[in-house]
């Protein structure tokens, strides 16, 4: 990869033009993809430790039979929440926050195409968790489990506003999913790298594209879903009510039709993160590429067929049942396919274990056995005796923490140099890792067992001499060792950032995208020219160059399969090219591309700094009080702020 | 629309060829819709099959008429809204003239579906069918009701010169729009007052 020509007199420029604005309300109003990547990302974390503290109060009430740390009442409010924090504001942000930052620098890209909406978003997603977690303030924790499972959350057995919170609180995170998706499929489809051709894309963006793509079929259901609940609670609709010709039933229909695509929503983009890490830990290309590719589209279209076996106890005909469990099978066959490539991109390339690729080797490990017990489960006799018992919860830990939040925690280790310009210390790295890696099978393994012994899930305590002592006992220690674990992580992160640390290098790992060309952390502007892709690894194919300074190679022509050819190709390519790297006015402009091959298209002038985003989620968000308390005025006033909000944000030429 | 139609989109020599940001925006955004209304459609569906007789005998299947005729004004909507659009891209005709047209067909849609629902029979609490009336119904007067906004913003912005043959994408975002939420109207209205005959039934 050759680097950029441009002088520093265009830098200074490029980075006044792309930089935020000074002050408090620079600071709110920042819509560059780098700001809200790292906003979703640390806000995410934040929401992590609150949901790992409340699993430690639930693990040390259940330590031992009959405890008394905490009431019915609250583990039930504390199995609730931690299970919505962590699906719905931990893994899913957390990831969309990766792909925010990460992937227009590994396409080359100098923002998201649509910064506002990227911004409003992220104002949805706060305030959603604020309106979650503002339940404990006023002592209505929602109480019925993360998946609200009618009737126990219809009006007459979950009075009060306890469910609204929830029904209201996931009705914004899920806007702000969608509208992530929105924004990253748009940025995937227009905004790579001259010649970054379709596929030549990082895996990892592959994976947060699909993902994408599979939130704008899954989520929407389920709003429809939550606001049908609403209506049943508010305004006396009788869509669940059995009694007046509703359907309980209906609820886990919507909801699963959400629910397990949501499992792989949360896979895939940490199956991009683990093969980045890999393919730059083994320092090779990641093997089968192609087929890794098509096994993450495959899954991502598979795993709309299978909702269903989350509800097999509940009467579903055997045709269908036998349908769904065929579905649940042949689904891991793609994920065995990814696992394999993993492991012989391992095999085959030089490993350097550092903590970053110790997590993805962890992966493997825990990950493999939450597919084994998930073909387990997706056996129907297994599944009877199974269903809602404490080897659920082994089976859906190991293939969520598996699966996404060791790669996310390796991903913290292998992106951070980019996200701060701070390298998290490996030695405490390591530590933390073990700590998790020990402290997590110490917590869930035995959970197994537990289930086959026929303790079930969400029960506040338990007798002594059931057979369950042991295990349980066990299993609460491991989670207090994974407790210190995260601490670790925690302390190794604010140590990284403490003032006069050293910084990180531009590209400490050696590794293949693009988003390792510019300095760490990456600059206001990403890149200093247009990158010109010849490659899947542009950092190691020696014909990539990192910005127009340079004339494309030659080979880089020939290989970029007329990614600046055509008739952007000659003067006219020189001339737009120069205007990106080294800009004569004051306007943020980005180069569009064509969808498969990458060709140059149009050139773009992009929002810098804005408002509107936050006043519209502000506006969203007082709508929802007013629907929780009843309050109509306010409900409209809060209407009127977000029409007025949307209308200044679209007026063309208002920032 | 390409993006040659965008205002903050300047086309490279040869181009463009590729769409602009704000038509796959809207393009992604109408995904989003549809999955929501097909969870909605799904939810009908799935009442339906539930019950031996739908509408239940003592509850009056309604007319409908007035939703028709909102849905209808919905299509002829959407069909003059394309018309401007072709004016504006020509440069010819009256655009303006004939957008106010879209937009007081598009407020008529609206008006008339919401007329459908003060005319209900019943209330959305007495049955599981009521409640799929009301609320389906309901949610084809809410996105009439936001096309008419943006019909509307881009009135405004046709008075105000910022729409220009060559700089039109909220015009084709609004076409959009429109002949989304008229497909969508008709989709709604025939769950609720052709259900069984679509769909299959019990």
């Amino acid at each position: 990869m050759s680097a950029t020509g441009a002088g520093v007199g265009d830098l200074r420029l490029l980075d006044e033009v792309w930089g935020p604005r000074p002050g408090f309300i620079g600071w709110l109003g920042q819509c560059n993809h780098k700001a809200v990547g790292r906003r979703f990302i640390f806000t995410a974390f934040a929401f992590l430790l609150i949901g790992g503290a409340m699993a430690l109060v639930m693990r040390s009430q259940l330590a031992f039979p009959d405890g008394d740390v905490v009431g019915p009442q609250v583990f039930n409010q504390l199995f609730t929440m931690h299970g919505t924090i962590m699906m719905f504001l931990f893994v899913v942000p957390m990831l969309e926050g990766f792909t925010i930052y990460v992937a227009p620098l590994a396409l080359g890209a100098r923002d998201m195409p649509m910064p506002r909406l990227n911004a409003f978003g992220y104002w949805v997603y706060l305030l959603g968790g604020g309106l979650l977690l503002s339940s404990f303030a006023v002592g209505a924790v929602p109480d019925s489990g993360w998946f609200a499972y009618v009737p126990l959350t219809g009006p007459d057995f979950a009075p009060g506003v306890n469910l609204d919170f929830w029904l209201l609180g996931v009705t914004m995170l899920e806007v702000s999913g969608i509208v992530a998706a929105i924004e990253i499929v748009t940025l995937v489809a227009r905004f790579r790298a001259p010649g970054m051709s379709i596929v030549r894309m990082p895996i990892f963006v592959w994976a947060s594209f699909v993902a994408s793509v599979m939130i704008l079929f899954a989520f929407p259901p389920l709003v429809a879903g939550t606001i049908l609940l609403e209506l049943d609670r508010k305004v006396g609709t009788v869509f669940y009510d059995a009694a007046a010709g509703g359907d309980p039933l209906l609820w886990q229909h919507l909801f699963w039709w959400f629910g397990h695509p949501e499992v792989y929503i949360q896979l895939l983009p940490a199956l991009g993160i683990a093969a980045a890490i890999v393919v730059a830990g083994a320092g090779r290309r990641m093997a089968a590429r192609t087929l890794v590719i098509a096994s993450l589209v495959g899954i991502g279209i598979l795993s709309f067929g299978l909702w269903v076996h989350h509800m097999y106890a509940t009467g579903i005909p055997l045709l269908a049942s036998s349908l769904f469990t065929a579905a649940s099978f042949m689904i891991a066959i793609p994920s065995g396919v990814i696992v394999m490539s993993f492991i012989a991109t391992m095999w085959w390339g030089r490993l350097r274990f550092t903590a970053s690729m110790l997590y993805v080797v962890a992966f493997v490990f825990v990950f493999v056995a939450g597919g084994i017990t998930g073909v387990m489960v997706a056996m129907v006799p297994f599944d009877w005796q199974a269903h809602d018992t404490y080897f659920i919860v082994a089976h859906f830990h190991y293939v969520l923490v598996g699966g996404s939040l060791f790669p996310i925690l390796g991903g913290l280790h292998h992106w951070m140099p980019k996200l701060t310009g701070r390298m998290l210390d490996e030695r405490l790295g390591r530590w933390a890792f073990a700590l998790n890696f020990v402290g997590f099978n110490l917590a869930f393994f035995p959970q197994h067992a537990l289930g086959l012994f026929g303790m079930p899930r969400r029960v506040w305590t338990y007798e002594a001499g059931l057979g369950w002592d042991g295990l349980n006992l066990a299993s609460s220690v491991g989670s207090w060792v994974m407790g210190l674990g995260m601490l670790l992580f925690t302390v190794n992160l604010l140590l990284a950032h403490r003032p006069g640390g050293a910084r990180a290098p531009a590209d400490p790992w050696g590794a293949d995208t693009l988003e390792w060309a510019t300095a760490s952390p990456a600059p206001n502007y990403n890149f200093a020219g247009v990158p010109q892709v010849a490659s899947p690894e542009p950092m190691w194919d020696g014909v990539s160059s990192a910005g127009a300074g340079d004339a494309a190679p030659a080979g880089a022509a020939a290989e970029g399969a007329g990614a600046d050819g055509g008739d952007a190709d000659g003067d006219d390519a020189a001339s737009w090219r120069s205007r990106l790297d080294r800009p004569t006015s004051r306007v943020r402009q980005a180069v569009a591309t064509t969808g498969l091959d990458a060709r140059p298209d149009h050139i773009v002038t992009l929002p810098g700094h804005s408002l509107w985003p936050l006043w519209a989620a502000v506006s969203l968000a007082v709508v929802m009080v007013g629907v929780l308390f009843d309050a109509v005025g306010l409900g409209v006033v809060g209407l009127v702020g977000l029409i007025a909000s949307v209308a200044a944000w679209l007026w063309p030429g208002v920032e | 629309m390409h993006a040659g139609r965008s205002r903050t989109a300047e086309p490279l020599p040869g181009g463009p060829r590729a769409a602009a940001m704000g038509t796959w925006g809207i393009v992604l955004t109408l995904v989003a819709l549809a999955m929501f209304v097909a969870g909605l459609a799904a939810a009908a569906l799935y009442l339906e099959t539930g019950h031996d007789a739908w509408p239940p005998a003592e509850i009056p299947r309604p007319s409908g008429v007035r939703a028709w005729v909102g849905a209808a004004a919905l299509v002829l909507a959407a069909g003059v809204a394309t018309v401007v659009l072709r004016q504006v891209r020509s440069a010819s005709g009256a655009p303006i003239v004939t957008h106010a047209v879209v937009v007081v067909t598009t407020v008529t849609g609206a008006l008339f579906l919401a007329a459908d629902l003060r005319a209900a029979p019943f209330r959305w609490d007495l049955h599981a069918y009521t409640s799929v009336y009301w609320v389906l119904t309901g949610v084809a007067v809410v996105l009439a009701a936001v096309v008419a906004l943006m019909a509307v913003a881009v009135f405004v912005q046709m008075t105000t010169g910022v729409i220009d043959a060559e700089r039109h994408l909220e015009v084709g975002n609004t076409v959009l729009m429109l002949w989304f939420t008229a497909a969508t109207t008709v989709i709604l209205l025939a769950l609720v007052h052709f259900l069984p005959l679509v769909g299959g039934g019990s």
